[in-house]
């Protein structure tokens, strides 16, 4: 695994990276304000997706592949068709300030988006509206995720705090103070068992998803920690740093796996395909790379 | 459009037998650099008196203003807020240590000259002061020209088939940094050309660009068409001089193959590095693109005298847009390539004597990191590097204090940037004048507080 199945690259930053769930796409968002939309058989772009006005942040599927929503610093959310590459719909009038990370739920049409006006917004991106405010952080958000089921969202913020939110009310449920520094990054495992964090403290931490209790502590990035994912089975952990490196982690055991010294920059996103078969990096040195893994 | 054979021209309108006149068939647009026609560009330098000299200057405008205590003036004994992330590196000169992340130039760091203590920034974001070494405020009648304008103005071109002064910045969001230079009261006869530009300033002959002279094939049929047209009228020996000359530009191999960068060798194009034409950044700022820097020694050796190009986006104020360091990663290693390839290319062909190379922003950037790992505008204070020109290199001129705020030793002002360049084109800031627009002799810097900088005779 020395050497990238595929490379591609943007004018600019990579903030995000998305696999479709048939595994055969994979969609990169970037700080030049478009998205790039990959075909993994050929290594060809399909499409490049223009309209965003600022740095697009983050990227997701819908659970049936058939939606591509995408999340920029201009405070928008789109909705694209990834058959055609035509815009759907854009989603505005939720923050006051930039936004910086979005997740989409694999139940329903929800997304979650937060960002540097301290607050988490719900929206309905199949209806195209906006739904609950989730406030009470008291610094930037910087991550959010969906549990499995969609009823929880939990989000990361400069204010070194963890909250778990009540979907699709927005009633804070619960809190915790989770790193040193801010938490760069959230990922809760597909059994909705663990939640991990990353943080400016270099630390990834795992925690009880329902009570908020540490589990465990895994060091080894020599930076802050701005990236997660985990693998579909739950089995493995991903993450990524400013040290530009991407560690995988086998989660039952803590145990750190494998290291892969994948870019010259912040790792910015990971993902993993849905067969667990590949890995994607997603970094500021304005590449992605696809890791064959098995 | 510049109308050759036109009514403008000729003071009638004349029409071909066919009824269409001679100025549908010989468009020249774009080399009417800012308005001005190309035949009356060289009527003007002609008056002027030109002279002709082989000397050039390259500057690189790294648009947004770079980050001096992270390149070349670490700042190791400042605390963690101000120090920042990268470690000095020590370089082929014996004292001198510059950023990590400029490997190539710490090997060549006995061709460079950096002032640490660079002053009198006017703190505007823009490429203004940078190309003009003045502020914008209480210019006089016109405007202060550009550096490229000026020698322009007083050199003229040295190949009829070159223009003297190109810029290679593009079109760009935003005012400020894609500023190519303005021509102020040197007359827009002396405007940079600028081949990256799209609309008015870009060269078309009928129809073809510069973006389309790799079909060479194409543009030379478009030529030849013209010369039998002009010559089956007989006018061509009589017309004005200039316009043979404004002809001989477009038809000139020099310039075209210039700036055709599939000419060079594969390998020396590899040694500079790529990038992308788009603008940096967010569409605002210079191209992050290393063959420019190789397009400049092309159109230096055919005889530009002044080649400008923004290279980059250096405004680094954090998050989300990534913190200074994250960018600074990314920039510095491809400037590192670019100029090394640069300087050494230079060298390789005898250049290097000839040829000045000033690389700088519009001002430096705050000692103190903010909450979103940025650094902030800081005008107090700013870097440059110069190398070549016959200038004296592998050294560091000037100071500044512990945590890089102010300059401590050997203040060095942008005019004093500027009369050092002069000089090495071999032009005296202390007699050289141009007439403002109301005649008044303007001098190229304020010579009564600015000269050419001592160290680097």
């Amino acid at each position: 695994m020395n050497q990238p199945l595929f490379e591609f690259r943007h004018n600019n930053a990579v903030y995000g990276v998305a696999f479709a769930p048939q595994g055969k796409r994979l969609a990169t968002a970037s700080l030049d304000n478009a998205l790039k939309l990959w075909d993994l058989q050929s290594g060809e772009m399909i499409y490049r997706l223009e309209g965003h006005g600022d740095g697009v942040c983050s990227v997701a599927f819908s659970h049936d592949g058939s939606k591509l929503v995408s999340a920029s610093l201009d405070r928008s959310l789109k909705v694209w068709d990834p058959q055609t590459g035509s815009l759907i719909a854009t989603l505005t009038g939720g923050h006051q300030n930039y936004l910086t990370c979005m997740a989409l739920s694999q139940r329903g049409s929800l997304a979650a988006s937060g960002g540097f006006d301290n607050t988490v917004r719900l929206w309905d991106v199949g209806a195209g509206t906006l739904g609950a405010a989730a406030t009470g952080h008291s610094d930037a958000v910087k991550a959010v995720a969906f549990s499995a089921d969609g009823k929880t969202l939990v989000s990361g913020s400069d204010d070194s705090a963890i909250k778990w939110w009540e979907v699709p009310s927005g009633k804070s449920v619960n809190s915790i103070r989770a790193h040193a520094g801010s938490v760069e990054c959230v990922a809760l495992d597909p059994a909705n068992r663990l939640l991990a964090s990353g943080g400016a403290d270099r630390l990834v931490k795992l925690w009880d998803a329902a009570t908020g209790k540490l589990l465990t502590t895994l060091a080894g990035h020599r930076r802050f920690v701005k990236s997660l994912a985990f693998s579909s089975d739950g089995k493995t952990l991903a993450s990524g740093g400013y040290d530009a490196v991407v560690h995988l982690w086998d989660v039952e055991s803590a145990q750190l796996q494998r290291t892969i010294r994948a870019h010259n920059n912040t790792v910015y996103g990971v993902a993993f395909s849905a067969d667990r078969r590949l890995l994607a990096t997603a970094s500021f040195d304005r590449t992605i790379k696809v890791w064959k893994l098995v | 459009m510049l109308d050759v054979l036109g009514s403008k021209v000729l003071g009638r309108q004349q029409a071909h037998c066919d009824g269409v006149s001679r100025r549908s068939l010989l468009k020249i647009g774009g080399l009417a650099l800012g308005g001005l026609s190309l035949p009356q560009l060289l009527e003007a330098e002609a008056r002027a008196g030109i002279g002709r000299s082989h000397k050039s200057v390259i500057m690189v405008f790294l648009s947004g203003g770079p980050p001096h205590q992270d390149m070349v003036d670490l700042k190791m004994d400042a605390p963690a807020e101000i120090r920042g992330e990268f470690q000095p590196i020590s370089t082929n000169v014996s004292g001198i240590q510059i950023c990590e992340h400029l490997p190539r130039l710490s090997r060549m760091m006995d061709r460079l000259s950096v002032i640490r203590s660079l002053v009198g920034s006017e703190g505007r974001h823009a490429a203004f002061q940078c190309l003009t070494g003045r502020n914008t405020n209480r210019q006089p009648t016109g405007g202060w020209p550009a550096l490229g304008s000026a020698v322009s103005k007083l050199r003229g071109p040295v190949d009829p088939g070159t223009p003297p002064f190109i810029s290679l910045t593009p079109n760009m969001k935003g005012g400020g940094w894609a500023d190519p230079g303005q021509a102020g009261y040197a007359g827009l006869a002396h405007a940079p050309f600028t081949p990256n530009r799209d609309g008015t300033v870009s060269l078309q002959l009928n129809g073809i660009s510069l973006d389309q002279l790799d079909d060479r094939q194409a543009l030379m049929t478009q030529l030849d068409l013209l010369r039998r047209e002009v010559d089956a009228n007989g006018e061509i020996e009589g017309l004005d001089a200039f316009y043979q000359q404004a002809f001989g530009i477009l038809t000139s191999d020099r310039l075209a193959d210039a700036l055709d960068l599939e000419n060079e060798d594969r390998r020396v194009r590899d040694r500079y590095g790529y990038g992308s034409d788009e603008p940096a950044g967010y569409g605002d700022a210079g191209p992050l693109n290393n063959q420019h820097f190789l397009a400049a020694r092309r159109l230096v050796e055919a005889g530009v005298r002044v080649v400008t190009l923004a290279y980059g986006r250096w405004d680094w104020h954090g998050r989300p847009h990534g913190t200074n360091f994250e960018n600074a990663r990314d920039h510095l290693p491809r400037l590192d390539q670019g100029l090394t390839a640069l300087l050494e290319d230079l060298q390789q062909r005898g250049l290097d004597q000839d040829v000045s190379v000033l690389v700088w922003g519009e001002f430096g950037r705050t000692p103190r990191i903010n909450k979103k790992g940025g650094r902030d505008h800081w005008p107090r204070v700013a870097c440059a590097l110069l190398a070549g020109g016959g200038m004296r290199t592998g050294q560091v001129i000037g100071a500044t204090n512990r945590l890089g705020e102010h300059a401590i030793d050997r203040p060095v002002h942008f005019q004093d940037v500027f009369a050092t360049l002069y000089r090495n084109l071999g032009i005296d800031v202390n007699t050289a004048t141009i007439d403002d627009l109301n005649g008044r002799p303007q001098y190229l810097v304020d010579h009564s507080h600015y000269q050419p900088i001592r160290e680097l005779s």
